[in-house]
């Protein structure tokens, strides 16, 4: 009766077991490691303002969820928000100065100054520009922070792009002439992917 | 180096063609040195010399990639420029130069996507394509699923995607072994009696340029000017057993005479590092 379905399911299972062998040594570390913790703190009778137990911090989670639900979602908006404009800024930015490299020279060591300032100095500024309780302000702090690394990342992959690979764009005569038609808009787009190692250097 | 007496049309025409680098703190380098070169439809011509010769400063010429100096150059009978942005050449480098995240399907339908051409019409070039390369069944796989050999099928077939009726070469088979070097070679070959195309080939192998080729243009050391050209008179289609001929070793030792005729000694194998050095050293010496 079973014959039927199971060549399907095999492989299915097999592959369902694959994954999750895949996914075991890090299960076994996340089990592990809050075992040890919740341990480690009973047996050294760790005070609770130092470092709670887990379990005492499930049962927290458990109590305030409706508080920590609207917060977390406030800080998710912001941390978002704050990103989108940094790295936007940031794409925006590399932009101009990979096609004019002149700029970079004048503007990239003072954007490198820029960065060297600790956040805590900026947080007060923009405090007073947006107000201390607007998310404005927040997300300003977020998109300073982003703004350097997608930028930095950004203009290494724009201006890594193989010599061959602008020589072969030139030999399709793309982006110049009247018989390019539509390709000046779109031969940027392949040379500008290798930028797009953009969010994964970005915090 | 008298080139044919006949009225042909050219598919390349080179007149006076000088380049020269301007560099730092010095004279100018001279890369190239009045050029005359003439290529007719359907040839397979081979340019061969030293590195630093300026082999494929030239074809880069021929395909309006860095302008000349002095001189004039005419492909299918318009200037370079304007063959340029007529699409009239195809160009395959060294190096690949695939786009990783394109499927071998997508890098080869690349041109034909910045042309205009309707998906349809495509994708039925892209199978034709695919079918002349050999690698039918592999149009999903990315280009890091490859092997060399396979990446530069691709990168010839992307090339004769727009049916150009000149082929520009760069070392396209420089960096891959001996034995993919000779099977793309016999490849080649198929497509050019296929296609009818004509082709412009840089290397720096001497059996590579005498087997693949109708004629081998033998440059000098820089400043690169042509030192002498070989026609090959092997019987065409050229097979596996043209190698082991008498007259291929001939003509190897032809080529290789006047490669050392013209300066550029007992290095006319492969070593381009050590030849850098001697080609610069050369150039400062006026």
């Amino acid at each position: 009766m079973s014959a039927v379905v199971e060549p399907v399911s095999r492989g299915m299972l097999r592959r369902a077991g694959r994954r999750a062998r895949h996914w075991v040594p890090a299960g076994v570390v996340l089990v592990g490691g809050i075992a040890a913790w919740q341990g480690l703190v009973t047996a050294l009778d760790i005070q609770k303002f130092l470092l709670p137990k887990p379990t005492e911090i499930v049962q927290a989670l458990r109590e305030n969820w409706r508080f920590l639900w609207g917060a977390g979602i406030a800080t998710f908006q912001q941390a978002l928000g704050g990103f989108a404009i940094g790295a936007g800024m940031g794409v925006l930015v590399a932009l101009v100065l990979a096609r004019w490299r002149f700029l970079g020279s004048a503007l990239l060591p003072y954007a490198i100054a820029a960065n060297a300032i600790p956040i805590i100095a900026f947080a007060p500024i923009f405090n007073n520009w947006f107000g201390l309780i607007n998310p404005v302000s927040k997300m300003a702090i977020a998109s300073v922070i982003c703004f350097f690394p997608v930028m930095i990342n950004a203009l290494r992959g724009l201006t890594s792009v193989h010599p061959s690979s602008i020589e072969l764009m030139r030999s399709y005569a793309a982006g110049e002439g009247p018989s390019s038609g539509g390709c000046g808009f779109r031969t940027p787009c392949p040379t500008c992917s290798p930028g797009s190692r953009w969010p994964r250097s970005s915090p | 180096m008298s080139t044919r007496t006949t009225s042909l049309a050219t598919a390349v025409s080179l007149r006076g063609v000088t380049k020269r680098f301007a560099v730092r703190g010095g004279p100018a380098l001279t890369a190239l040195a009045s050029v005359d070169l003439d290529v007719y439809p359907g040839e397979f011509v081979s340019l061969i010399g030293p590195s630093g010769c300026g082999k494929s400063t030239l074809l880069r010429i021929i395909g309006d990639l860095v302008p000349p100096t002095e001189g004039e150059v005419t492909v299918n009978g318009k200037p370079a420029h304007q063959a340029r942005l007529d699409r009239d050449y195809g160009v395959v480098f060294q190096d690949p130069v695939l786009y990783d995240w394109r499927t071998v399907a997508r890098n080869i339908a690349l041109p034909l996507e910045m042309m205009g051409w309707d998906r349809e019409r495509r994708a039925r070039r892209v199978r034709e394509m695919l079918e002349l390369v050999e690698l039918r069944g592999f149009e999903h796989h990315y280009p890091w699923q490859l092997s060399g050999g396979m990446q530069q099928r691709v990168s010839i077939a992307r090339a004769l995607s727009f049916s150009p009726a000149l082929l520009l070469m760069d070392e396209p088979f420089g960096a891959l072994d001996e034995m993919t070097r000779e099977r793309l070679n016999m490849e080649l070959l198929r497509i050019w009696e296929r296609s009818g195309n004509t082709v412009i080939f840089v290397t720096h192998s001497i059996p590579e340029a005498v087997f693949l080729s109708t004629r081998v243009v033998v440059m000098s050391a820089r400043p690169g000017r042509i030192a002498g050209i070989v026609e090959v008179d092997l019987p065409q289609p050229r097979t596996a057993e043209t190698r082991v001929q008498p007259r291929f070793f001939e003509l190897v030792t032809e080529v290789r005479r006047r490669l050392r005729a013209g300066g550029a000694g007992a290095a006319a194998e492969e070593g381009p590092s050590e030849q850098d050095l001697l080609v610069a050293g050369e150039g400062q010496a006026p």
